[in-house]
């Protein structure tokens, strides 16, 4: 696993507001987040607090009010959506390709794709449109399509939400074990603290809304050992609980 | 298999009512096919096909054009959607009828300019409407997803835009085709002196309601080829994808 300690990613003194009728809506409040690589990263916070505002800011679909962005130049950015979002018209094969182009020779994109496809079980549907593959099997394609464009920083909006635990168990797995060869950070967001404290070296507690941030846990333990049962972890695992409830 | 029979009942019940009819009021079926027959060896046939079907796709192909880039503009422009909105249903609650009368005293009964004129009004506010419907219908959060993985502008157009576009451009045109189609028949019946909608006129008033029953038949025929034949053939090439079996 390579680890430097370049930074990919950098917020500093984040403002984000909405305007609605009733007014300015404010949304994010000086929010300071450093990302490096290799890292995993998992923000932890109550519902509607504006992880996902956080997520769009980083990834451009969304400018700040106030505060600097530092991306690395040429950060190769990946994101993971909860609800998958292909394209209905093309292929398993056509939709991991569609965003590759833009970022590997084909001949090594094809190579990425067709591992991936046969490490989640896709390969026999890899000409298959989405609408006949069921919900489990679109999450999946979700994740392989960012993990095929070999990715420095992949963003993850609660991906594992709405899946039943094996699918979970399978998805956080197939992550880790790419990640252990690719060596790409992860920024997870997540309302669920078990997952932050299995998956993640830092973790981010935010605030209710105006949201910022409250606490930052580091844990030190390796990935393989971690466990609820292990007590460091549970005590963490209590602790962000308790910040966040 | 049962639209087939459908049709056989219909032709069965036509043959039985013109026995007991003077052929100028029902002809046979035999009779109707015997005029088509006349109709196809004087050359009448083929000319006023042939003549009825550049007015169609002129016109047609005109209000395509127009239609498409219109719901474009209006779509992309909030005051051009303004301006023209209104205007568009304006032109669609006229009558049909209305715009012949004024198309045979702007443009007269011999030119082209007529039939295209009347296909035109009837059928673009057709396309612009589907069209523009379409484009309320493309998925942006596809649209945010390429923008995060560094699709071009021109390749989220492609990829994205025209894929979403294609069924409805498909079905508005797979809709207006059939108004295209009458509202030939009917300026030519109005305001021409040839093509089918003209051949229709002439039967109609030398009392020749078999070549009447004859032309019918024939333009029938020939929007069942197209329905069926062409545009359901491109509707399911183009929405293959959409087949919803979902595995397990």
């Amino acid at each position: 696993m390579k680890r430097g300690n370049r930074v990919l990613l950098e917020l500093k003194n984040i403002y984000k507001s909405f305007r609605n009728n009733k007014g300015d809506l404010r949304v994010l409040e000086d929010i300071s987040i450093k990302i490096q690589e290799g890292e995993i990263v998992a923000l932890v916070g109550p519902s509607g607090c504006g992880k996902t505002t956080l997520l769009n800011i980083i990834s451009g679909l969304l400018v700040p009010d106030k505060g600097d962005l530092f991306l690395k130049e040429g950060l190769r950015l990946a994101y993971i959506f909860q609800e998958p979002r292909l394209l209905p018209w093309k292929s398993v094969t056509g939709n991991i390709a569609f965003v590759q182009e833009n970022f590997l020779p084909e001949e090594e994109g094809r190579e990425v794709r067709e591992r991936l496809l046969a490490r989640t079980g896709l390969l026999d549907y890899k000409d298959v449109y989405p609408a006949q593959l069921s919900g489990g099997m679109k999450q999946r394609l979700e994740m392989v399509r960012a993990l095929a464009i070999k990715p420095e920083l992949v963003l993850m909006d609660e991906p594992f939400k709405s899946l039943d635990i094996g699918l979970k168990y399978q998805l956080q797995e197939l992550l880790l074990e790419e990640y252990r060869q690719q060596a790409f950070a992860i920024f997870l967001i997540t309302h669920d603290p078990e997952e932050a404290v299995l998956l993640a070296d830092r973790v981010i507690i935010l605030s209710d809304k105006p949201t910022g941030i409250r606490k930052e846990i580091r844990l030190d333990i390796p990935r393989q050992e971690r466990s609820l049962k292990n007590e460091e972890i549970y005590s963490k695992f209590e602790e962000i609980l308790a910040l966040i409830l | 298999m049962r639209g087939t029979t459908g049709v056989l009942v219909v032709l069965l019940f036509w043959a039985l009512l013109s026995r007991r009819h003077h052929p100028l009021i029902l002809p046979s079926p035999g009779e109707t096919l015997q005029a088509m027959g006349g109709l196809w060896q004087s050359g009448a046939l083929w000319a006023n096909v042939m003549i009825t079907l550049r007015r169609t796709l002129l016109g047609y192909s005109l209000a395509l054009l127009v239609g498409v880039l219109l719901a474009l503009l209006l779509k992309a422009s909030s005051f051009w959607q303004d301006f023209f909105r209104p205007i568009i249903t304006i032109i669609q609650i006229i009558p049909p009828v209305l715009w012949v009368i004024l198309a045979v005293i702007w443009f007269g009964i011999a030119a082209d300019l007529t039939p295209v004129f009347l296909i035109f009004i009837v059928t673009f506010p057709i396309i612009f409407v589907n069209i523009f419907s379409g484009l309320d219908s493309i998925d942006y959060r596809l649209v945010e997803m390429a923008r995060i993985y560094r699709c071009s502008p021109g390749k989220i157009i492609t990829g994205i835009y025209f894929p979403s576009l294609v069924p409805h451009l498909v079905s508005a045109i797979s809709l207006g085709l059939s108004f295209a189609w009458k509202s030939t028949i009917f300026a030519e019946y109005i305001g021409s002196n040839s093509g089918i909608g003209f051949a229709l006129s002439r039967a109609n008033s030398n009392l020749e309601t078999e070549k009447l029953f004859a032309w019918t038949l024939l333009l029938v025929a020939f929007m069942l080829v197209f329905e069926y034949g062409i545009l359901e053939a491109l509707e399911k090439r183009v929405t293959g994808w959409s087949i919803n079996e979902e595995r397990k």
